[in-house]
């Protein structure tokens, strides 16, 4: 019964996101409205994202026959994608208005939620790939919204990549169909294959279609170009509210591939899962990280640690791939590092990507930060801390469980993600250093009231939830 | 094994008073001074009291002790329950002894100083100081176990540092050695504050040492209380021995008394002590602090032979023996060597620390002997040579803080340390003459005063010891000591002075600076007068200390060597009086002239160049281990200032121009790397 309340909610948020353009084309043109709306539905997803993850909590949550299927795991990818969305939308609030492209954004936003959710909890190839259509279709258009060219650019780039990827992903839905015979959960595993060639080819082609979009080097190439030159704001919801979408999903399906009870050479085929999403966790974190270190553009900084963020996060899902097979407990542990370290990630970025449009790029424009007030330069530094992983901060204990998660897998993949985890210190550090630089005396920041209050709630919002954090974890039910 | 020493348990408070008032005076003054109170008046009276207190609960202690029984104040709360260690105060004979000479030496001295540091810009800071000192002695001497001796230790060491840079702002006429001096290289002359910080280091060597074996005995015994320790030392030595470690284990823990008593090797740093006020020489370098070690020596010598006796195991004996004919021969090499530097000396503080050093030797010897005697003589030997040890470390306590006394004042009035600008004093104060007159004779070991017979005993007991050279070398010493005494009386008070100061006006010390001394000297003639009492008391305080608890035997007998004895200290003094007042020799023209005498001068001036050999050798090394780390910091700060960041800017270039902003080249790269983790996969994938 109360899954058909989460199941009105869900569907809350595809009419509000239907209801903004009807009411403008009818003549209401009153951005308050349209905000409302987009903030209602957000709402409303949350809680059904808090009424999910308790759900969870007693186990699977069905919906559809099985054909989406919640678990602790994807409902709290769900939370953290309505959290993001609100902090996204306060610090928006009603600047979206100011485009021509008005009033997508308060449209589109409530419609990328309506994707998470099932994205995250697709148990089907069909279902996947129409959670994949909708996100992706979506965040081209999100990009493209503001006026500038850089946006224009932008979204042009992600489109034609985003084309390819698509293309890729219809080819692993097609090998599911008609090689395993299966568009169910059977599809997902790689048993299901009779030939290994194919199975190869399917399972490349999922990988390098999830990667491009959560940014796995080596298929993080546009990745720069978005989200280091689209207008942060935007950047905000492709960041921070679709990525814990395609996080899901990639994990879903990793750890179904995982289970196939098949054997290379006598080696389980989990443990070639894992040691290939261990080599592309290295190559990610080391990519991001070292990439992170010079540039003067706090944009194209956060862009280079978003691939980094997204290294450590395959550190657990090579854990849980190597786990799949053999300990169900320790998969689960796994996947709950990781829902813990993407929510850390989302909360941190989004409000920072959407600070950049106001507060500049340059790294010199953070101490104008400092200027504006305390209250601002706090909640920066702590966002900037949780991402660097400083206890009690979230992003401290998505780390923490990640790494003991991956250390029963391999110490050395810890050692090259604790080593990682020390060089971004040094751009971290740097941002902070910059900020709170007094040599001379700046001018404020021009940001608004709503930008600085999303900053703060995030802010709050990473120390509760870090404070809590071991507690919540114990909550997670087993992955089954 | 002779009988356990009993001992009366009373309650904590009352005779612990003996060093918790001096602490509490100590803190009092503390808190006033942090809260600004300037008055001299104040910490005057609260040090003085607090220390008068001291002296009169250890006067009625040592009543109790010697008319009834020992004392063992024992707190009712365990301290550490896990080391199984108590908090209490053990007042035996040789406690009572000690606790007596601390406190009533450290009331005269403190009285001295009010008027010796009058006016001084670190007066608060002094009494402070000093009144802490006495607390912390006073712990040494009447501590139960071993963790509050270490931490009186300590906190002796922690005041010795502080007073001996009390001017540390370094000005020349506080220094140690003559300016500009320098041998092989090496400087030597001392400020006050490299002075305090190489105190510290000379006594941290040992009290490492110290620690280690405390730990090492705990760890054989299972107890740190040391009548305990007394009452299981067969147990432990046995296990030691067992180990084959004995002898090594009581060495390292027996480091810290040597380096505290300035025994060779560690003896440099009381030399050049000698940059503190005055007074706090004569109490805490030359009557107290210093004499720490010796008590160390005979708290424990008499723990050991006895539990050896009542082994009577073979390798436990020959262990001790080991043991002790190391401490005794450290003992006979600082006796000798530092008499020697005595000879040469221009400084008349120097001149004293030479012979307190040398003198602490000589305590040594006598305690070490009753370890040497094990295997063949009593218990009444080895408990009349310990005794000995003891007697010559109060008279030369109250011989020794008389000696410096005198020269506080004289230093004062000659405005000079060097004995070459003092000199005819003996016509401007009378008294002050009979006192050092008095002191000195008796330092020098002549009958009827106090240094006469407690030397006579230690000398008679290395003879009975029977190890040859040590028992040589101490009756060489004692020949040493007559010499360079009378010469120090003679020159400064009968001789001309050989650096005449017009402007110096001599005359008698005010009173409250006079009477201390004079008191001090009167009482070492006292105590050999009535050296029958004396010794009768000490003999009781044998009876009553533990693991001795045997009468000592203290009377003096002329024997043929106590015939040499005097006849070699008579002779010195015949020599020297004729060398300096008949034939006048012009030593200083005869250095000049004479290269043979000038090296042997040099030699002996420069303090046998040991000083010099510890900066080259040991400051020379961590000089040159320390530039190493230097260049070795450098190359890694240089990978880690310059290095990291070059290969971080250049890796984080490469790979950003990766990133072209050209839609096709991404297209092309993900086209590539996808056909590559294909071709990758096929080569390895597959059943």
């Amino acid at each position: 019964m109360i899954e058909r309340v989460v199941e009105v909610l869900i569907y809350v948020t595809l009419i509000a996101s239907l209801a903004v353009p009807l009411i403008y084309s009818f003549g209401v043109r009153r951005v308050r409205v349209h905000l409302a709306i987009a903030f209602a539905s957000t709402i409303l997803y949350t809680i059904a994202g808090v009424i999910l993850l308790s759900l969870a909590g007693n186990g699977q949550v069905r919906f559809y026959n099985g054909l989406v299927v919640h678990d602790s795991f994807t409902s709290a990818m769900v939370l953290g994608s309505g959290l993001t969305a609100l902090l996204v939308l306060i610090s928006i609030e009603r600047k979206a208005s100011y485009w021509s492209t008005h009033p997508a954004l308060y449209s589109l936003l409530p419609l990328t939620l309506f994707g998470v959710f099932y994205l995250a909890g697709a148990m089907d190839t069909l279902v996947v790939l129409a959670g994949w259509l909708l996100v992706s279709v979506i965040s081209y258009v999100i990009v493209a919204l503001p006026d500038d060219l850089d946006s224009a650019v932008a979204s042009s780039r992600y489109i034609m990549v985003g084309a390819v990827a698509t293309l890729l992903i219809g080819l692993w839905a097609a090998s599911n169909v008609v090689v395993a015979s299966s568009v169910g959960l059977e599809g997902f595993r790689l048993s299901s294959y009779t030939d290994d060639k194919i199975s190869a080819l399917a399972f490349t082609a999922i990988i390098a279609a999830l990667g491009f979009k959560v940014g796995v080097a080596p298929f993080h190439w546009w990745l720069p170009s978005v989200y280091g030159r689209g207008d942060g704001r935007v950047i905000a919801v492709v960041a921070g509210i679709a990525k814990l979408g395609f996080i899901a999903v990639i994990a879903r399906i990793i750890v179904e591939a995982s289970r196939s009870p098949l054997a290379y050479a006598g080696v389980p085929a989990s443990k070639y899962i894992a040691a290939g999403l261990a080599a592309l966790a290295v190559a990610t974190m080391t990519y991001g990280n070292i990439a992170a270190l010079t540039p003067r553009n706090v944009q194209a900084i956060l862009a280079y640690s978003s691939i980094a963020q997204v290294g450590y996060i395959l550190v657990g899902l090579s854990a849980a791939a190597y786990f799949a097979d053999t300990s169900p407990e320790a998969t689960s542990i796994a996947l709950a590092a990781v829902a813990l370290q993407s929510i850390a990630y989302a909360l941190a970025k989004a409000p920072l990507f959407a600070m950049i449009p106001e507060a500049g790029r340059d790294l010199a424009d953070l101490k104008k930060l400092a200027a504006r007030g305390r209250g601002v330069t706090l909640a920066v530094m702590m966002l900037i801390l949780s991402l660097l992983g400083l206890p009690p901060l979230l992003g401290f204990w998505g780390k923490l469980y990640l790494f003991l998660a991956a250390a029963g897998y391999s110490l050395l993949l810890v050692a090259i993600a604790l080593i990682n985890s020390g060089i971004s210190s040094a751009y971290y550090i740097r941002m902070i250093r910059e900020m709170l630089r007094t040599e001379q005396a700046g001018e404020k920041a021009e940001i608004t009231d709503t930008t600085e209050a999303s900053l703060i709630i995030a802010a709050i919002l990473i120390t509760l939830l870090g404070i809590t954090a071991p507690l919540l974890i114990q909550s997670f039910a087993p992955i089954i | 094994m002779s009988e356990p020493l009993s001992y009366t348990i009373t309650g904590f408070l009352p005779w612990s008073l003996t060093w918790l008032l001096p602490y509490l005076g100590a803190l009092v003054l503390s808190l006033a001074y942090i809260a600004g109170f300037k008055g001299e008046r104040l910490y005057g009276l609260v040090s003085v009291a607090s220390i008068l207190l001291s002296a009169l609960i250890s006067t009625l202690a040592a009543y109790r002790v010697f008319t009834d029984n020992a004392i063992y104040a024992k707190a009712s709360v365990a301290w550490f329950p896990w080391l199984g260690v108590t908090f209490g105060t053990y007042i035996d004979g040789l406690g009572a002894v000690m606790a007596l000479v601390v406190s009533w030496l450290s009331f005269l001295i403190a009285v001295y100083s009010l008027k010796y540091m009058e006016g001084d810009w670190g007066f608060p800071r002094y009494f402070i100081i000093f009144t802490f000192f006495v607390a912390s002695m006073q712990l040494v001497v009447l501590a139960d176990n071993l963790i509050l001796l270490f931490i009186g230790w300590e906190g002796t060491g922690l005041a010795s540092y502080a007073l001996i840079g009390h001017w540390y702002t370094d000005e020349e006429d506080k220094w140690v050695g003559v300016p500009g001096r320098r041998a092989l290289g090496k400087p030597m002359y001392f400020e006050p504050s490299h002075s305090a910080v190489r105190a510290v280091l000379f006594t941290r060597v040992g009290d490492v040492g110290l620690v280690i074996g405390i730990a090492a005995i705990y760890l054989a015994s299972g107890t740190l209380v040391i009548p305990e320790l007394a009452s299981t030392a067969t147990g432990w030595l046995a296990e030691l021995a067992s180990k084959g470690i004995l002898p090594a284990i009581l060495l390292v823990f027996t480091l810290g008394a040597l380096a505290k008593s300035a025994q060779f090797p560690f003896h440099e740093w009381l030399v050049t002590a000698m940059t503190g006020p005055t007074p706090v020489s004569a109490l805490i370098h030359a009557a107290t602090m210093v004499k720490a070690g010796v008590y160390f020596m005979l708290r424990f010598a008499p723990i050991l032979i006895a539990g050896a006796i009542a082994l009577g195991t073979q390798a436990v004996v020959e262990g001790l023996r080991d043991y002790f004919l190391i401490v005794a021969g450290l003992g006979a090499i600082t006796a000798f060597a530092l008499a020697t530097m005595a000879l040469v000396s221009n400084e008349l503080k120097l001149i004293l620390a030479y012979s307190t050093a040398s003198q602490l030797g000589y305590m040594f010897i006598a305690a070490a002997s009753a370890g040497l005697l094990l295997g063949f003589a009593g218990m009444e030997e080895v408990a009349s040579s310990v005794m000995a040890g003891l007697s010559h470390l109060v008279s030369h306590a109250v011989f020794k803080a008389a000696l410096f006394l005198v020269a506080g004042w004289l230093i004062h009035v000659a405005h000079s340390r060097f004995i070459d600008r003092m000199g005819g004093y003996a016509r401007y104060m009378k008294l002050t003459a009979i006192s050092l007159w008095l002191a000195g004779l008796s330092l020098a070991g002549i009958p009827p005063l106090s240094g006469f017979f407690s030397k006579e005993l230690v000398i008679h007991y290395a003879e009975e010891a029977g190890v040859s050279w040590i028992f040589f070398l101490a009756v060489v010493t004692a020949g040493l000591t007559a010499a360079y005494t009378i010469r120090m009386i003679l020159r400064v008070m009968h001789l001309e002075p050989l650096e005449a100061d017009s402007h110096v006006k001599a005359h008698e010390a005010p009173k409250l600076m006079l009477i201390p001394y004079l008191v001090l000297a009167i009482a070492s003639l006292a105590l050999g007068v009535g050296w029958s009492y004396t010794s009768g008391l000490l003999s009781k305080a044998s009876e009553l200390t533990i693991g001795l608890v045997e009468k000592a035997k203290l009377s003096v007998e002329l024997t043929g060597v106590t015939g040499v004895v005097i006849a070699l200290v008579l002779g010195s003094i015949g020599s020297v009086y004729y060398l300096y007042s008949i034939a006048r020799v012009d030593f200083r023209d005869l250095i000049e002239r004479n290269t043979l005498a000038r090296y042997l001068h040099d030699f002996l001036f420069d303090r046998w160049y040991i000083n010099s050999i510890y900066y080259i050798v040991i400051v020379g090394s961590f000089s040159y281990a320390a530039y190493a780390m230097y260049a070795l910091d450098s190359i890694i700060d240089t990978i880690y200032h310059a290095g990291v960041p070059m290969l971080g800017a250049l890796g984080a270039m490469a790979l950003r121009v990766l990133h072209r902003g050209r839609t096709d080249y991404y297209l092309a790269m993900y086209a590539y790397f996808i056909s590559l983790a294909l071709l990758l996969l096929y080569l390895f994938w597959g059943r």
